[in-house]
């Protein structure tokens, strides 16, 4: 499929060279989704107050 | 074509309705009038402004862009990137200057900068070639993206690109300026964090840093690591060329084409000290996003060595398609839809601001209430989107490519008057009018007339820069000395209002007799040596993180001292600045109020005194 070496990640699983469904795919976006909800709901709240 | 489970189709579908939806809350602060619809109330903290000048300079052409230089000239090609150390002088030199001048857009710039007759003209001009541009920006980006898509879905490239392109449209129609800022500070979270995983990923896909360097000293291509490397593909007189656009353009406004979408960043923010730091963090932000893009390339091109035309342009893009597993490969395309949605919401609303504030509000509707501004905001909105789908029909790679080129060159004859009206009071609107007349003529010269006759077919592109510059330069000096100089005492209320750098000093003459400054605004508004060897250790810090970070990613030692010299050069620039960006802040925010009245009544002009 490619030239690249896979990485081994503890906890992953390899289905046709691609790690398939893992803690990876899960928690990074939901950590990356979080922050920014944060980031936005403070902003709202900050101006929103000040308006 | 790749195939996507269950998890990846989770969160595409899940943050795009959750990118519009936290965007669509903002419709409150947008509707109370153009200054909130436009410019978020002017109150913006740097730090917001500043993740939309790193959002808005990343689109989904760019990493399509930076592969194709990096894949084809090693780290060297960083200094084709480098372009955006424009924002490190501008920060602290023109930034400063057009947060003063209270304008909404460049167009409005123009009429406060000039007088009579040829400002209008000039307002008129820049105006309608934004909106123009925007539409076309728009619709190239669309395409750009139509293209990922077909790359990646096999969809058709009038799907893709339109389809994102309408989405975003709702958001910018409902929450104005608001959704663009906000939208972009999350979607900034979102693309930096996946630039940082996707690059990683690739450099350790490899075997890590030392396995980059040591395949491509055994592919016999180690030069790739060395970012001072010349030859005749990459040479000197371009590097420095490169380099003088970049950096020196920042002393004027409108150097580069992403001026325009900054400058309305600029003028959103609460103080000029905001506007300094917004402009300086963005510029830098891109800066390192480049290394990071950089480094990944390189580790691309071990993978795939000599195979620009198959995989040169689409590595970066091929790293993340290639190995993100699932659940991340979704939230990778997440990203190229969030680095698409930025792009478009600027351009939306820049576009419909000018459309509003300088065609709409200045030529057909003076009087018009705050209510009916947003309400023709939004209707422009909606113009420049239909626009931009007509322009996404139209434009084809052949079309693409001239037009990139044309624009490439506009800037070569325009640069330098782009500074000479920043600094220069003498330079007037019509010899900036005749600079944009000559340089369209003089740039069709060089690039399609004289080859065609045999004439400088094999110029390089630093040659035609330089030739168009020089062409250009006696006919704006021509016409800007046989016609009379501005008005000076106009000329002495903005030099009271922007305090602007270079050779103004009849005018500030003027401005000291008449009173529009005083002493004790000269304390303060002065420039000096703090601000010269501010600006020094801020272009300094700009080349510092970029080759820092780059071989800190390659793990050289190189890296750590460099990126640590960054830090420093850095600190030393905030430690020169910052007391006095503090003062002038405080002493404009006594006269801002005057100021915006001043802006407003001219714009305003029916029943105004002005």
């Amino acid at each position: 499929m490619n030239n690249f070496e896979p990485l081994h990640i503890p906890g992953t699983v390899e289905v046709m060279g691609r790690i398939d469904i893992a803690w990876l795919g899960v928690f990074i976006p939901a950590i990356i989704l979080i922050l920014s909800i944060l980031a936005v709901w403070g902003v709202y709240n900050y101006y929103n107050k000040k308006q | 074509m790749i195939s996507m489970n269950f998890l990846d189709l989770f969160w595409i579908l899940f943050y795009i309705v959750f990118m519009i939806v936290l965007t669509l809350v903002f419709y409150k602060l947008a509707k109370k009038g153009q200054e909130s619809f436009f410019l978020a109330n002017r109150d913006l903290s740097w730090w917001m402004p500043a993740i939309s000048v790193y959002g808005t300079h990343t689109a989904t052409d760019t990493p399509v862009w930076i592969s194709g230089v990096i894949y084809t000239h090693g780290l060297r090609g960083l200094w084709y990137t480098f372009f955006s150390a424009w924002c490190a002088l501008s920060a602290f030199i023109s930034t400063k200057i057009f947060r003063r001048s209270m304008s909404y857009t460049q167009a409005e710039y123009q009429k406060l900068r000039f007088g009579g007759l040829g400002s209008e003209l000039l307002r008129g001009w820049i105006g309608g070639w934004q909106i123009f541009m925007n539409m076309f920006v728009i619709g190239w980006v669309s395409i750009a993206m139509g293209k990922v898509c077909s790359y990646m879905f096999g969809w058709p490239i009038w799907v893709g690109g339109p389809a994102f392109t309408i989405l975003v449209f709702f958001y910018v129609l409902v929450s104005g300026y608001w959704g663009v800022i906000v939208s972009e500070l999350q979607q900034g979270i979102v693309i930096f964090a996946i630039i940082l995983i996707v690059s990683f990923w690739g450099i350790f896909a490899v075997g890590g840093p030392s396995s980059i360097t040591g395949s491509l000293q055994d592919l016999g291509e180690s030069w790739r690591l060395n970012p001072f490397f010349f030859d005749s593909s990459f040479t000197v007189g371009w590097f420095l060329t490169m380099l003088v656009i970049a950096i020196i353009g920042g002393v004027g406004m409108g150097t580069s084409i992403d001026w325009y979408p900054d400058a309305q960043r600029v003028a959103s923010t609460r103080s000029i000290k905001d506007a300094a730091y917004a402009m300086w963090a963005g510029g830098v932000l891109v800066v390192i996003r480049n290394s990071l893009w950089a480094v990944a390339i390189l580790a691309f091109y071990v993978a795939y060595p000599f195979e620009f035309s198959h995989n040169g342009e689409m590595a970066w893009y091929r790293l993340g398609i290639d190995l993100m597993p699932h659940g991340l490969l979704g939230f990778f395309f997440v990203a190229i839809v969030a680095i698409h949605f930025s792009t478009i919401s600027s351009h939306l609303n820049l576009g419909a601001m000018y459309a509003t504030r300088d065609v709409y509000h200045h030529y057909i509707a003076p009087e018009a209430s705050e209510t009916r501004l947003v309400w023709v905001g939004r209707m422009n909105t909606l113009i420049i989107l239909i626009g931009s789908l007509f322009f996404s029909l139209m434009i084809g790679e052949k079309i693409t490519s001239w037009l990139i080129y044309a624009l490439w060159l506009m800037a070569a004859g325009l640069w330098l008057p782009n500074i000479l009206q920043v600094i220069w009071w003498r330079f007037n609107s019509w010899g900036y009018l005749s600079a944009w007349v000559a340089n369209l003529a003089i740039s069709w010269l060089i690039v399609w007339i004289l080859p065609s006759l045999g004439i400088g077919a094999g110029m390089t592109q630093e040659w035609q820069f330089w030739w168009a510059m020089i062409l250009c330069l006696p006919i704006y000096l021509f016409f800007t000395y046989i016609t009379k100089p501005e008005d000076k005492e106009k000329l002495a209320i903005y030099y009271a209002m922007t305090r602007p750098l270079g050779f103004w000093k009849p005018i500030r003459e003027i401005a000291l007799q008449k009173g529009y400054i005083t002493e004790a605004d000269d304390a303060v508004d002065s420039w000096g040596a703090r601000d010269f060897w501010g600006c020094v250790f801020s272009v300094l810090s700009y080349g510092l993180w970029m080759l820092g970070i780059a071989w800190l990613l390659l793990n050289d030692v190189k890296g750590w001292i460099i990126t640590i010299l960054a830090i420093i050069a850095t600190i030393i620039m905030y430690k020169i600045l910052n007391k006095e960006l503090i003062k002038q802040s405080n002493h404009f925010e006594t006269k801002q109020e005057d100021y915006k009245k001043l802006v407003e009544n001219s714009q305003r002009w029916i029943n105004s005194t002005n």
